[in-house]
């Protein structure tokens, strides 16, 4: 009978903790979409591993995507987007590069991954911006509402914490010298291949 | 008796979790070394090097003209904006990192228009450089050595930021290619490299 208990308690202790860490009170707040031009986000082409709970937790399951052989490179992954704008009109093209951030911590909530984002408008300029992500929330989404929910959607940028370098860090043609903010969301990707598609919203500020 | 058990073993198992958490194996990125060496003037040089095709990721030409013949992407129907990744070598020849180029016109002044290259490196373990050929940082006191650290001013192109190892540097790169003929598939073969020259900022 006490062992009994005992078996109870202890799995329910886990239960309570497991619980306490995925909706941490206390984890880094993500942002909200915020920005004066919000785009569609989703790729022509992808190459490597999409950075879901599966690879930023290093489960032994098959991720999504063909990771990368080089040793340093398993957890990052490039790709072509189009950008649509509130019509479903392309309007631009960019590149994204990303890999796992190196300060991921399970008892702060963070699943952290860095991006790189280069967006080019035809005949008018680029910008190109990085930004900080905490991919907690897709974790948080596949265990409370199950994998493979279409309708999912992540806030994933966060404001770095020590006042660091993000958001839009330069610009060509008519945003030279532009700086300012961008913010995303991510959902899965309707092909159902693994990958992510998004949004994201610009707040340009003229320096 | 049986609350005591009870309590003593959920806390067993709180911390047994929490414990698990903290020494649970997250994604621990090696860093690779870096081959950088000192230049004479100050700063310092790296080479990254991408060979043709093998380095390309994807296929150029279904990026460039299949999926964008959108009027979107082309003011007057012949403006393209060319999307490109590679794989990105070291001196060595060892993979080291991603990188993405984008490349075509973009707007100077309110009639002109003139050619840009957007260049971004990603060493992981290490870092990125988000460079271009016409781009400007947004930190509009960041300042540039007038000397170029030795590149040709022309066809060279800024750094406009790092991070990681290559925060709080400031420099240039020039994209050089060694074409050594065309594949089977139509495909440039031979090496393209990037000379990045960054010294600390100023």
């Amino acid at each position: 009978m006490r062992m009994l208990i005992a078996i109870i308690g202890f799995c329910a202790g886990c239960a309570a903790a497991l619980a306490a860490l995925l909706l941490n009170p206390l984890a880094q707040p993500v942002q909200s979409m915020n920005g004066s031009e919000t785009y569609d986000l989703s790729p022509l082409e992808f190459h490597g591993a999409e950075l879901n709970d599966v690879l930023l937790l290093n489960l032994p399951v098959k991720t999504s995507g063909i990771p990368f052989a080089a040793e340093n490179m398993t957890h990052s992954n490039a790709s072509i987007v189009v950008l649509r704008n509130t019509d479903g009109e392309a309007v631009a093209l960019g590149t994204r590069l990303v890999m796992a951030g190196d300060d991921s911590d399970l008892l702060s909530a963070q699943l952290n991954a860095q991006a790189y984002t280069n967006i080019f408008w035809p005949n008018r300029g680029s910008i190109m911006m990085f930004g900080r992500e905490n991919r907690w929330a897709v974790l948080q989404s596949y265990v409370l509402e199950g994998k493979g929910n279409a309708d999912s959607t992540w806030e994933v940028s966060v404001m770095p914490m020590d006042g660091s370098l993000s958001g839009i860090i330069g610009g060509s043609g008519a945003f030279e010298s532009i700086g300012g903010t961008y913010t995303e969301i991510l959902k899965p990707n309707p092909r159902g291949d693994g990958t992510f598609v998004g949004k994201i919203a610009l707040e340009k500020t003229i320096r | 008796m049986v609350i005591r058990i009870f309590l003593a073993t959920f806390v067993l198992g709180l911390l047994v979790t929490l414990l698990a958490a903290r020494l649970y194996p997250l994604p621990d990125v090696k860093r690779m070394g870096t081959d950088a060496v000192a230049l004479a003037n100050g700063g310092r040089e790296e080479i990254f090097e991408i060979r043709l095709p093998d380095d390309r990721l994807g296929s150029p030409r279904a990026a460039a003209v299949a999926p964008f013949p959108e009027a979107a992407f082309s003011r007057n129907g012949r403006d393209q904006i060319l999307a490109e990744l590679f794989r990105v070598r070291n001196k060595d020849g060892r993979i080291v990192g991603l990188a993405s180029k984008l490349s075509g016109k973009v707007a100077y002044g309110s009639q002109l228009a003139r050619d840009n290259v957007d260049w971004m490196l990603m060493i992981p373990g290490r870092g990125a450089l988000l460079m271009s050929t016409q781009g400007m940082p947004a930190d509009t006191e960041k300042s540039y050595p007038f000397d170029y650290l030795g590149l040709d001013p022309v066809s060279s192109g800024r750094i406009l930021e790092g991070t990681w190892e290559f925060d709080d540097l400031t420099g240039f790169y020039l994209e050089e290619t060694e074409a050594s003929g065309i594949d089977e598939n139509g495909q440039p073969v031979g090496l393209l490299r990037l000379r990045t020259r960054m010294q600390g900022e100023i």
